[in-house]
């Protein structure tokens, strides 16, 4: 086993993780100081995956599963029951006229897949 | 007290004596939830301890038996449930502060199961936040500690669930394993466990971690029980689509079968991960029982299996960074309060322990674009060699043999603040969930340390050692009889360790 | 030169062709969802069709919908693709709030099917290839409250829609025209709904366009830089939209600047493109095989079976209606524009009308009806059953073709059986001949002069005649009798 706790042997493989990028990705906000912990931490991690690298790997088939030659196995398209509203929205942390509430993005105009959303003006029902 | 507590019985004994009409469910259940009162402030093992349901549940079952009815194959025995699997109305934390009010509205497969065979769901276990880790230390929502020795870890990431069975306050209990996390606490609590084949038993309503990876296991006191649970939880679930359709053999049934004859292999890479001399001791003698009972053991070599633990750290966080995307604070679970969308989600976010943003962190890179093909995808085809190896190993073994963990349970804190010696406690167990295949941990003896007391006398604890069995994909019928005639040989000594640390437990001081 | 004349004066250059590649998101016709087993019913009150797999609960897993793969297949044979034997799912990695696990699960790297192609009309006829296609999961809806003064801005999300299957269809960007990206999507949706594969509905969502638009000098390979069109949500936006595009990137090439990379999005309002500020992080979407669905493994006798059990193509039905029943290959090719057009013919035809004069019912009066007042055949409450009727009645007589016409009106607004409409309101035509001599003396009497002219041997004022007696008799008179009784009295 390559790995040994320790500090890192500063592996040719490694590459210099871009933390501040990965975090965005993840959506994950690093405060200040722990972005150079978290980057001093996975790139020890990285290095002493280095040996993983020295293996020839070519012309291998990748294993995505646990097991060779699984097929999918499909289901009739049949309506059940699921969830009735109540009991979904009970666990949500806020709700308006069972709507799911999200405050809006900040980059208004950031979706992939605008073309999907309804634009336009929603009212609240008036209870009273 | 003493050796014939109900809660110091294993659960093929208690089930006897309620079949038999000598004590009714209600008494069992009772008798156990007095013992988690008792040395719950010492062990520290559940999250949440579910007294009225368990009693009501219990109460039904008596009713049953009494009419004459069929309660099921596990009824009246109390269980408990790691927090990562779904009980509906129940909270459901999987560790984590991100869950720590989320009640599941469903029952995961496994449990509808129990329940529908009449066990007694008694509370939901402490883990390491959504299982990552291998002390239980991860958990955001409490400590748990070894009850052979309260300074140290119990093994995670089901820690909880091996503690509250080796301190003998639930018979029987369900862990999920993705790499070591039922075997790697059993071993360090001096109890069995058992990782089936993934796609063995259904995954639907376990908080998922590493889904290729992933499988839930029970954890008893001994195989005969690991197998009444596995006849409950096995088999085949339209609700999981990589659970596996294919019969279903009866687990305690097989173990009449002799052990003699058998083929076992002894991978020589596995005595060289930093095995500690304790530890290899209690194996060698465990190989030696083993070639007593008619077993051939022969060395082996799987090279690739050095590459297991970098493989495993690669695969495990890349799906973990997907899996918990979903912990975003929209629809369920802790939200953070923010003017816009994105300050939600970052600051709901950061209620992910450390080891979980360390793991989300790690896994995003190896998926992200430049270095998907050199980590991810280059760790998928390692792990091809790793089944390589074990398929060919398995053309010539009926079963693998190693310690199932380098050392013995260590300090508590003793490497959190080092995720790499953290993740070197998995070196062991991770080969067999890369390549999918049945591993159980079974106890094989005792390694003694110092006790280190704060200027006491020196005295030695005892700490349970863990042997584990690897068999073929879907043949865990091969692995639990080799691990019941081996425990048959060892069991007497074992359990009057336990017995001695349980009684030790419930003494006050 | 003033501006306007730069912005509206100055020639595009006519070496620049358009290339434009279309992303088509198609809803399938499935009663359930991709991975569960909620209805896909449409207008449900919000959040009702919803269950663990669907929300991204913790601990649901996905289980895939076989008639989705069954419509999918279909679609994929209908353009002319390769279906692949093994195909895999994958989860496309972003955080959006109407997407409940964080990732979509779609398929990447080993798609259902890839290289097939749609032919369009033209002129000249083309052949426009298909990249791939692909199956995913839809995602739920966001409904953007208003900001006001009082209140945060804030989102609405319902997950009804969230996890209905859909397939993505990819052109090659064979299509160079904003006429040809209109006869493009015309032809898909005629072949999915023809299939059964979808409904199509734009306006519903059920059908969505999205579009990769650069210009290229005329007959070079490399293409300019690519421009990406989202919101099109109508045939008339893309076709507005890339001719807005083309327009633009043509000025800006004709003043030497340079198009950038981007992605706009179709204002409906103001009919322009406007610039998307897309989220920096929002292309890496780490692709990786689902590890909760093993690869989809399509058997060799499965495909068969689909392919065996296929609706007819539009182009197949056309030939059968041309070749077999004998219909104007014209009409055949109006038919055929539609599934359930083609669909009330085969009707009226399986319960034995004769096919011709079925079409021309159906093609003059029907869709007259329809498209004097702008409604689709479902707005219409007859059915194949009552024209057939109606054909009937005229065949024996008991109707002439003119009130049959009036019944007809009648039948499409209100729904009623042609029969009832003739016994209720005594349109059967008077063959009585006793009654119709008396109307006949009546008319001669009151038009001498016409009597006149047929004495001459004016054949027209016959018809004049028998003009007048259908007037008398509301159309009802049996016009080749009257004739007859005329002609016997005067000649």
């Amino acid at each position: 086993m390559p790995l040994k706790a320790g500090a890192g042997s500063g592996g040719k493989h490694t590459p210099k993780i871009d933390v501040k990028h990965v975090a965005r990705l993840a959506m994950l906000k690093l405060e200040d100081g722990e972005a150079e912990k978290m980057q001093r931490e996975l790139q020890s991690i990285l290095e002493h995956m280095e040996e993983l690298f020295s293996l020839d790997v070519k012309g291998v088939e990748p294993s995505f599963g646990s097991f060779d030659g699984a097929e999918l196995r499909l289901f009739p398209d049949e309506v059940r029951a699921g969830l009735c509203r109540n009991e979904f929205l009970r666990g949500v942390p806020a709700v308006r006229d069972s709507y799911v509430m999200v405050p809006r993005t900040g980059q208004e105009q950031g979706s992939p897949r605008k073309n999907n959303e309804i634009e336009g003006e929603w009212r609240a029902r008036d209870g009273r | 007290m003493g050796d014939n507590a109900l809660w110091n019985m294993k659960a093929s004994a208690l089930l006897e004596l309620m079949t038999a009409g000598e004590v009714s469910a209600t008494e069992v259940v009772e008798a156990f939830l007095d013992r988690i009162s008792e040395v719950e402030p010492k062990v520290g093992a559940f999250l949440e301890v579910m007294r009225e349901e368990g009693l009501a549940q219990a109460r039904r079952i008596d009713k049953l038996r009494q009419s004459g009815e069929y309660p099921g194959l596990l009824g009246g025995l109390p269980v408990a449930v790691k927090d990562n699997i779904c009980v509906a109305g129940a909270r459901c934390t999987s560790g984590s502060r991100m869950l720590a009010n989320w009640i599941a509205p469903y029952d995961a497969t496994v449990v509808r199961a129990l329940k529908e065979q009449g066990a007694v769901i008694i509370g939901k276990t402490n883990m390491d936040e959504f299982a990552m880790g291998s002390s239980t230390e991860n958990s955001a929502l409490g400590l748990t500690r070894n009850p052979w020795d309260p300074r140290r870890v119990p093994g995670g990431s089901s820690g909880g669930s091996a503690a509250a069975v080796a301190a003998g306050e639930v018979p029987l209990a369900l862990g999920s394993d993705t790499g070591g996390s039922v075997r790697q606490p059993a071993a360090f609590t001096g109890v069995t466990g058992l990782k089936p084949t993934y796609g063995r038993v259904s995954r639907y309503g376990l908080v998922a971690f590493a889904s290729s990876l992933d499988q839930i296991g029970p954890i008893a006191a001994d195989v005969k029980d690991v197998c009444l649970l596995m006849d409950v939880i096995s088999g085949f679930d339209e609700r999981d689509s990589t659970s596996e359709d294919r019969p279903v053999p009866s687990y305690s049934r097989v173990l009449s079968k002799s052990a003699r004859g058998l083929k076992a292999g002894v991978p020589k890479e596995c005595l060289t991960q930093g095995v500690s001399r304790g530890v290899r001791e209690c194996f060698e003698r465990a190989l030696e029982i083993l070639e007593d009972l008619g077993i051939g053991i022969k060395e082996t070599s799987l090279p690739m299996i050095r590459y297991a633990l970098d493989c495993y750290y690669i695969i495990a966080p890349a799906e973990a960074s997907s899996n918990l995307s979903r912990f975003d604070g929209v629809r369920y679970g802790l939200r953070a309060e923010a003017k816009s969308l994105e300050e939600m989600y970052m600051r709901t976010r950061r209620n992910f322990g450390p080891e979980v943003r360390r793991r989300i962190m790690l896994g995003t890179f190896a998926l992200s674009a430049g270095y998907y093909d050199a980590y991810y995808l280059r760790a998928a085809k390692v792990r091809t060699l790793i089944r390589r190896d074990f398929k060919r190993a398995f053309e010539e073994f009926d079963i693998l043999l190693s310690p199932t963990t380098p050392t013995t349970a260590f300090l508590l804190g003793e490497r959190t603040q080092d995720p790499l010696s953290m993740y070197m406690a998995d070196v062991l167990t991770v080969p067999a969930n890369l390549a999918g295949l049945p591993a159980l941990s079974v106890p094989c003896g005792f390694e003694d340390v110092p006790s280190g007391g704060n200027g006491e006398k020196e005295t030695l604890r005892r700490l349970p050692v863990g042997l584990q069995i690897t068999g073929r994909p879907f043949d865990e019928e091969t692995v639990l009889c080799a691990g019941y005639a081996f425990y048959q040989a060892v069991a007497a000594a074992v359990e009057a360790e336990l017995t001695c640390m349980r009684k030790g437990l419930g003494q006050v001081g | 030169m003033p501006e306007s004349a730069l912005n509206e004066g100055r020639a595009i250059p006519e070496d620049l062709e358009m290339v434009v590649g279309l992303e088509v998101h198609v809803e399938l016709l499935t009663k359930s969802k991709m991975f569960c087993r909620c209805s896909t019913r449409f207008g449900d009150p919000p959040n009702s069709n919803v269950c663990p797999v669907c929300l991204g609960l913790p601990g649901s897993l996905p289980v895939v919908n076989r008639e989705a793969v069954r419509l999918a297949v279909i679609a994929a044979l209908a353009l002319n693709c390769r279906v692949n034997p093994r195909s895999r799912f994958a989860r496309k990695n972003y955080f959006y709030p109407d997407l409940p696990k964080g990732y979509q699960i779609s398929q990447y790297e080993e798609p259902l099917a890839v290289g097939g192609y749609v032919m369009i009309p033209g002129p000249p006829p083309k052949k426009i290839r298909i990249r791939r296609l692909h199956l995913e999961e839809d995602a739920g809806k966001s409904m953007h409250a208003g900001e006001d003064i009082t209140r945060a801005a804030y989102s609405l999300l319902d997950f009804n829609r969230c996890g209905v299957p859909l397939i993505e269809i990819v052109s090659e960007p064979d299509i160079c025209s904003p006429e040809e990206a209109r006869q493009y999507l015309e032809e898909l949706r005629r072949i999915l709904e023809f299939t059964g594969v979808s409904d199509v509905k734009m306006e519903e969502g059920s059908m969505r366009v999205d579009s990769n638009v650069s210009l290229r000098r005329l007959g070079q390979e490399r293409l300019g830089a690519l421009v990406e069109l989202k919101n099109l949500n109508s045939f008339r936006a893309v076709v507005r939209a890339l001719t807005y595009e083309k327009d633009r990137q043509s000025r800006i090439l004709a003043a030497g600047g340079t198009v950038l990379r981007e992605t706009r999005g179709w204002d409906e309002s103001l009919e322009i493109t406007v610039p998307l500020r897309l989220k920096e992080t929002s292309e890496d979407y780490r692709y990786f095989p689902d590890p909760d669905l093993h690869p989809l493994v399509l058997s060799e006798e499965w495909l068969e079976k689909v392919r065996r059990e296929m609706p007819p193509l539009p182009e197949e039905k056309r030939g059968y209606y041309v070749n077999v029943l004998g219909i104007p290959a014209y009409d055949a090719g109006i038919l055929t524009s539609s599934r359930k057009l083609s669909e009330f013919f085969d009707e009226c035809v399986s319960r034995g009308a004769d096919p011709k004069v079925a079409s021309n019912w159906i093609l003059s009066e029907l869709l007259g009806y329809m498209n004097s007042r702008g409604l689709g055949l479902d707005a219409i409450p007859t059915s194949p059953e009552f024209l057939v009727k109606l054909i009937r009645l005229i065949d024996k007589g008991v109707i002439s073709g003119r009130i049959a016409k009036d019944i007809l009106a009648k039948m499409c607004e209100t729904g009623r059986d042609p029969e009832e409409i003739v016994r209720e309101e005594g349109l059967q035509q008077v063959t009585d001949e006793a009654f119709l001599v008396r109307v006949i003396d009546e008319v001669i009497a009151e038009n001498p002069s016409a009597v006149e002219g047929i004495k001459k041997g004016r054949s027209k004022a016959i018809a004049f005649l028998v003009g007048q007696v259908m007037k008398k008799t509301g159309g009802r008179a049996n016009p080749e009798l009257v004739n007859i009784i005329i002609k016997s009295k005067l000649e």
